[in-house]
């Protein structure tokens, strides 16, 4: 809504944000809107006559700016798409589209607000007590509350990917806030040789002290006594110059995880921060004041106003009445005195306001009324303010002694509360101050230190010596030397000044006045009324964390920084107990909101490509991923690649397959122990299947194990398993304390298993190793050249044809495919894929550990018994193998071949004759030699007989098929003896 | 968890590099053939899971590949400290 008033800007001032040479237009609900570089969204909006920011949660009340800070929920709109931006802190880019949201049709015309005129049917929880019942209804009402209520909505056809990119830093001292406290402590330890990284949310350096008014002075260390923003510019001069300082602006810490480890929300994607030393100096937070109708537009916080003025050069409208509860806002008023406002009142709401203030001296000098004993009792408007209510205050809460004022700006502070999530989350204790009206840390973690606001004492020279106190601990405890300042002394003045402070203030809790109306909002993010509040508690929600649960206060975006004190007073005043019984509710990350996108990072799957992987693109294989590979899943036709090795010669890259180089002296030793086989009688040049099993006897992998020498070995495992493999080898070596070495060779080599009738005759034009069936047995291993490369060469009966697995180093693995290719061009050889793989495996019944076993199976349920060796002694896997020999069979893997024409999927069920389900399919494809589906089972053991008749579930009917026990193609094996 | 795990061979490195391979008590003592069956479900299936020090093996994935021990404290994910395997207690 634009009002009649000119908000211009003011004249330039030196710290303020926005540079005029640079003009920048942006779109706001489709219409331009003219601002500078600098600029947040906000106040380029402000400064354009927009006063309405967002429609609440619940009611859909008209919020306007509130807090200017970012820790509010009332200026939450769409950016570019993106929902829920802050815009008081989003700073303005040429172009962007800015639109609000949580409205229909539009924000200054929301016809969901008809809602606020039904706050009586709207109690707290009435979600709980209303709409559960029946069921059925909860579905419905939940979304209809869900389209009603909330915030701004996720476009969820977007296929756009997280892009923010995670990075890693490191420092000795993390200092977080860049005020004058973080400043003065980053500065310290980097003199005293400590690496330090200062880390703030704003666009610069400077803190409070950048909006600070230059009525107050401030002392700082080299510097003397100076103005508040004078202050702010020596320090960031020095800051920004220091060698040992990085500086991290506009970066937002938003967690502290074990370690001191902080997640930082950094302009270019989250850091991931880890500091031997953290200094918390983030300041603390203006709280709200609540009264009747306190969340109109035109009731800010006396810090928003003062950011407003002094950073943005906004005027925050013409006439402001104004209401406190220290010292603070005083200033505020004298910077709307300057910037061209009247000053209605200044209601305080302590006995008397401090007479040794200069501010409230010059005020007064200046024909400012000041109202001591006075709190706001009522805001007057229906959207924005017209005037302010204020009363005075008798022994038992306000009086009926009322005065009125016309002003269209109410400028409210109702005490600051420590910036402590952080604290918090680093395992702080605290205590409650009732002189500084705050809980302060009381017992701090050796590596974290605290300093300024946070520590609930408001006075800049003050935050400046706790500044340098935190960073001489800090670069102390992080090892580095101590600097020439004496700490004993720096403590001893710190000590004197806090008195000095604790002396002089005049701190009082804000009243609360329960009586003065229903609108009272304690949680602008979810629209909870101090009634509501009030209302749990005599619903019997007595206990904070279950109180805040059921009223919601706290849990929106803003996560209690504006509402948690109100809060807590109200629910102490309502149980009639103290602050410190209420206690508080647990701080946890993320302090301040980041996306999804910005958590997770930009995509990155990693995945592994064999070194012959350019070949199969070319061939127009497609592509799958297996096990973390990228592997050809076929290259067209899957079945006629099957019926091609079957027939004369194919050929498939198995490059993926994890492969171990094992040596040494315990090298049989090792094997014979992890494996069920035994392998230390197995003569070299020969090859032996292993399967691995856990000590509790399920099986974890297999491959096959090739003896190179004595002490040399070389074994292969499955694709996905080899790091696993790898990692128990390991182990057990390291538990055992066996003398070998065990290396990963899989990237090392390339490997093409060759297969079928024709095999020998295209392999042996690329080799001189006699081939022929005496001289290359089945199961034997060969060392030499094949095509000019050094090559192993194991004849193993990968998928029932004779063939060979040939392993060559990875550079010559195309080399090795295109002269296998050409070599066999007369049988018309074909590369097969993965899935032309998986149906000749399954003819042959070679189990896949993973597909056709879980995480139970043990050797005897999948028939491999003769795999185990019981009379080798001890091995991993003996005990839990004899166990389950003596159970006895359960469950049991046999293979199946169909009736009918159907071929069953992976994961359908075997059924008995009501067709409730009694096993599973765990592998199933047609089969090119029997023309039928086949697979495997696992079926209970009275079904596990050769011939007997089982029924599988399969496209909503029972097919019958046969159980089988022996491999559907040559189950003699000799064509692979061949 | 986010805490530095001191790899005897590597330094002080992120856990996230890291393995954790189990705890090292009396009940994972191990047990084979010749054992009851009890002592033998014992060992497959419980662990003491200690609230405090807890001696466990690590194995530094990212790393140098190699298994170690680490007593920790897993209440407070304190490292009291780190010693190759031959070093380790062998009963608790």
């Amino acid at each position: 809504m634009t009002t009649g008033r000119n908000p211009s800007r003011l004249e330039p001032v030196p710290l303020d944000l926005i540079d005029r040479s640079k003009a920048i237009e942006f779109e706001f609900n489709g219409r331009p809107v003219q601002a500078y570089e600098g600029d947040t969204i906000g106040s380029a909006l402000y400064a354009d006559g927009v006063r309405i920011y967002s429609r609440s949660f619940k009611y859909h009340r008209v919020r306007g700016m509130l807090c200017a800070s970012g820790n509010c929920p009332n200026c939450l709109m769409t950016v570019d798409g993106v929902p829920n931006v802050r815009i008081c802190v989003e700073r303005v880019r040429p172009g962007m589209q800015v639109k609000g949201q949580n409205a229909w049709p539009g924000l200054d015309r929301d016809l969901l607000s008809i809602f606020d005129r039904f706050r009586w049917a709207l109690p707290v929880g009435f979600y709980y007590k209303g709409l559960y019942r029946p069921r059925m209804l909860w579905k419905f009402s939940a979304s209809i509350i869900r389209r009603f209520a909330g915030l701004g909505s996720v476009n969820l056809d977007t296929d756009e990917q997280p892009s923010g990119h995670h990075s890693f830093a490191h420092a000795d001292v993390v200092v977080i806030g860049g005020g004058i406290a973080g400043m003065s402590a980053a500065l310290q330890a980097a003199r005293a040789g400590a690496r330090v990284a200062i880390v703030d949310d704003q666009p610069s350096l400077g803190g409070k002290l950048r909006f600070g008014s230059h009525y107050q002075s401030v002392t700082i260390a080299d510097g003397g006594e100076m103005t508040g923003p004078e202050a702010a510019g020596s320090l960031t001069r020095r800051v920004s110059a220091h060698e040992n300082i990085d500086v991290l602006s506009d970066s937002t810490v938003f967690g502290l995880y074990e370690g001191n480890l902080l997640g930082l929300r950094a302009p270019a994607g989250v850091v991931h921060l880890r500091a031997r030393q953290v200094i918390v100096a983030t300041g603390a937070q203006e709280l709200p004041l609540t009264f009747e109708r306190n969340d109109l537009s035109g009731v800010m916080l006396s810090t928003a106003v003062r950011r407003l003025v002094n950073l943005y050069r906004v005027r925050p409208g013409n006439s402001a009445l104004v209401v406190t509860t220290n010292d603070e806002a005083y200033y505020s008023a004298l910077d709307m005195l300057d910037a061209g406002m009247r000053i209605v009142a200044i209601a305080d709401t302590r006995p008397d306001y401090r007479h040794d203030l200069d501010a409230a001296n010059t005020l007064r000098s200046k024909g400012v009324l000041i109202l001591p004993n006075h709190t706001m009792v009522r805001a007057e408007g229906t959207r924005t303010v017209i005037g302010g209510i204020v009363a005075e205050m008798g022994p038992h809460g306000v009086t009926g002694n009322e005065r009125q004022f016309d002003c269209d700006t109410i400028a409210m502070s109702g005490g600051f509360q420590p910036s402590s999530a952080l604290l918090h989350q680093a395992g702080a204790t605290f205590v409650r101050d009732f002189d500084l009206d705050a809980d302060i840390p009381d017992q701090l973690p050796e590596s974290v230190h605290a300093a300024g606001d946070v520590s609930a004492v408001h006075d800049s020279t003050i935050s400046a010596m706790q500044g340098r106190l935190a960073g001489l601990e800090a670069s102390k405890t992080a090892g580095h030397s101590e600097s020439t300042t004496d700490l004993t002394a720096l403590k001893h003045s710190l000590r004197e000044a806090i008195s000095g402070y604790r002396r002089r203030s005049l701190i009082t809790p804000a009243p609360v006045h329960l009586a003065a109306g229903p609108r009272q909002f304690v949680c602008y993010c979810e629209d909870v009324l101090a009634k509501d509040v009030v209302q749990g508690v005599d619903e019997g929600f007595r206990d904070v964390q279950i109180l805040k649960r059921y009223s919601t206060v706290t849990m929106g975006p803003c996560q209690g920084k504006m509402c948690h004190k109100r809060f807590t007073e109200i629910l102490a005043h309502e149980t009639d107990t103290s602050l410190t019984e209420v206690g508080s509710t647990t701080s946890r990350p993320p302090v301040q909101p980041l996306t999804l996108g910005e958590l997770a990072g930009a995509m990155h799957m990693p995945f592994k490509r064999t070194p012959i992987h350019h070949r199969h693109v070319q061939a127009k294989a497609a592509i799958a991923e297996t096990g973390g590979w990228q592997r050809p899943h076929s290259y067209g036709d899957p079945q006629a690649e099957a019926t091609a090795v079957r027939q004369s010669v194919g050929i498939i890259d198995v490059g993926t397959l994890g492969k171990l180089d094992v040596q040494g002296k315990d090298a049989a030793e090792l094997l014979d122990f992890v494996y069920t086989h035994r392998f230390s009688d197995l003569r070299p040049g020969r090859v032996r299947y292993g399967l691995l099993t856990g000590d509790n006897g399920t099986i974890m992998d297999d491959g096959t194990v090739a003896r190179l020498a004595d002490d040399h070995y070389y074994v292969t495992t499955s694709t996905a398993n080899v790091e696993t493999v790898e990692q128990w080898f390991q182990w057990w070596m390291a538990d055992r304390e066996m003398c070998a070495h065990v290396t990963n060779v899989t990237s090392g080599y390339s490997v093409i298993n060759i297969a079928g009738p024709n095999a020998r005759a295209t392999l042996s034009k690329l080799t001189d190793i006699d081939l022929s069936p005496s001289k290359f047995r089945y199961m034997r291993v060969k060392q030499g050249d094949v095509a000019g490369v050094p090559s192993i060469l194991l004849k193993i009966g990968f998928v029932g044809e004779s063939g060979w697995e040939v392993h060559c180093p990875a550079e010559y693995g195309e080399h090795m495919w295109d002269s296998l290719m050409t070599a066999g061009a007369e049988f018309d050889i074909r590369p097969f894929g993965v899935e032309a793989q998986r149906i000749l495996r399954l003819e042959k019944m070679h189990i896949i550990p993973g597909q056709d076993t879980d995480l139970l199976t043990t050797p005897f349920d999948v028939g491999a018994d003769w795999v185990v060796k019981f009379d080798k002694g001890d091995f991993v896997g003996s005990g839990g193998l004899r166990l389950a020999k003596d159970r006895g069979e359960r469950d049991k893997l046999v293979g199946f071949v169909m009736s009918d024409g159907v071929v069953p999927h992976d994961g359908d069920s075997v059924v008995d004759a009501a067709n409730n389900p009694i096993g599973r399919i765990t592998s199933s494809r047609l089969s090119p030699t029997m023309g039928k589906g086949i697979g495997y089972a696992r079926v209970p053991h009275s079904l596990a007989g050769e011939g007997e008749n089982i029924r599988i579930w399969t496209e909503g009917s029972p097919h019958d098929a046969t159980v089988t026990l022996q491999p559907f193609y040559d189950p003699e094996g000799k064509r692979l003896r061949e | 968890m986010s805490f530095l795990m001191p790899c005897p061979n590597c330094g002080e490195r992120d856990v996230h590099e890291f393995r954790h391979g189990g705890e090292i008590s009396s009940l994972s003592q191990r047990k084979s053939m010749d054992d009851s069956d009890g002592d033998l479900t014992r060992y497959f299936y419980f662990t003491k899971n200690p609230a405090g020090e807890s001696v466990e093996w690590w194995y530094h994935s990212f790393g140098c590949r190699k298994w170690f021990v680490a007593h920790r404290n897993t209440v407070s994910n304190d490292i009291l400290r780190t010693e190759w395997p031959e070093k380790r207690p062998r009963q608790q």
